[in-house]
């Protein structure tokens, strides 16, 4: 899929980042509600997903195990009568687990490209690359950039406000503490280990972006 | 008909929603989604299966938007299956995708025994940097499934049955994207339980 290339790099002094966000403002908006149950089907999808993926992916083992001949016993949780459906439910919930990662990563990657293409005074490649570049070893400052840069630019990109909160324990661990986090501030409480569970998936969404 | 003072009315209800709720960057959604079609088709490899996936999600989420939308809306019954059409285009669309898709009013013929309508997309926010690769194509994918899905629930939960299903789509190279909604029938007040 391509990504859309466009805004103006401007870097005339004259446009401040504000205004430069303004123009480049050509993000459509959607409604907030239908996201957010969009957000819950898409968990709920993946999640049939990755069980289909997953009975899928034992299928053909078995069916290649058995074509060769072998007995497939060294496999844990394989799908035939041995198995222990709690083992499957948390190979299914860290595979969904691993999605949320992997859509949220892809997400944040895309959109900290363009947003970073914005910002002429951001010194190195955009906070996701890989060292590809000749960028010397982050130091404390970089990191601090790339901290800055999310929770300014990134978060108000993408939740319209900026993040409420930044802690740190000085050894390389932030916090970012956000008050009101929209998409969240929905999800009702089913109650007990089970909502835990679902607030933690929704969280593990944005903390991958 | 008073149709220009209610499409009026529908025009500045759907812009009234619009402003009035809160509303999310459109590229994290489009983004989102994306990722979602990628991860689906690389779990189930079959683009059938994938279809249908969409499909049922959007069917979901069209079931508990439908709610959502009346409570924020306050509109009321729709007198006919017309009506329907210009209240999804035009207010719908308008409030919770911000684009305003075209709408084609298909006329009960002997062709076609029962009345229909369709959306055609100018724009789509779900789709507008999207480019499908050729496999995609041949396979069958229909990206933007999702949509017949909400349509569909969103219907069926006011007693309305409903085929949509996009009968073009510039993704695969048609000149533009049509979505056809035909009323199947009214339902019953108590909904039989179970899929369909």
């Amino acid at each position: 899929m391509t990504t859309y290339i466009g805004g103006n790099r401007s870097s005339t002094s004259l446009i401040t980042p504000s205004i430069s966000i303004l123009s480049q403002s050509q993000s459509p908006q959607v409604d907030a509600h239908v996201v957010q149950f969009a957000h819950l089907e898409l968990i709920k999808t993946l999640l049939a997903s990755a069980s289909a993926e997953r009975k899928r992916r034992a299928a053909t083992e078995q069916f290649v195990s058995a074509e060769l001949g072998q007995a497939d016993s060294d496999r844990p949780g394989a799908a035939d009568g041995t198995s222990d459906a709690e083992v499957i439910q948390t190979e299914i919930d860290d595979s969904v687990r691993k999605r949320l990662d992997e859509i949220g990563f892809k997400v944040g990657w895309t959109m900290a490209e363009s947003l970073a293409k914005e910002k002429p005074r951001f010194p190195s490649a955009p906070p996701t690359s890989t060292s590809s570049s000749s960028a010397p070893p982050p130091s404390e400052t970089h990191v601090l950039e790339v901290i800055k840069f999310i929770c300014k630019d990134l978060w108000i990109a993408l939740y319209d406000k900026q993040v409420d909160n930044l802690r740190t324990n000085h050894r390389g661990v932030y916090v970012l503490v956000d008050n009101a986090f929209k998409p969240l501030s929905r999800v009702s409480s089913v109650g007990g280990s089970k909502e835990e569970d679902e607030v933690a998936r929704w969280v593990r969404f944005p903390g991958a972006v | 008909m008073s149709l220009s003072t209610s499409a009026a009315r529908h025009k500045s209800l759907g812009d009234d929603l619009y402003k009035r709720s809160d509303k999310v960057n459109g590229e994290l959604f489009a983004l989102t989604y994306g990722a979602l079609v990628v991860q689906l088709i690389k779990d189930y490899e079959d683009y059938d299966e994938v279809n249908k996936q969409l499909e049922k999600m959007g069917y979901n989420i069209g079931v508990r938007l439908i709610e959502d939308f009346l409570a924020r809306t306050g509109l009321g019954r729709c007198k006919d299956f017309t009506e329907v059409g210009e209240v999804m285009a035009k207010v719908a669309f308008r409030s919770l995708l911000a684009i305003t898709p075209s709408l084609i009013h298909h006329p009960v013929s002997p062709t076609q025994p029962k009345p229909a309508f369709s959306l055609i997309f100018d724009e789509n926010p779900l789709t507008d940097f999207v480019e499908l690769p050729e496999e995609a194509v041949e396979g069958g994918l229909v990206y933007a499934k999702v949509l017949e899905g909400v349509i569909r629930g969103a219907l069926e939960m006011i007693q309305t049955s409903v085929t949509a299903q996009i009968v073009s789509d510039t993704l695969r190279g048609d000149e533009r994207t049509e979505l056809r909604v035909t009323l199947v029938r009214y339902l019953e007040e108590e909904m039989p339980p179970g899929d369909d």
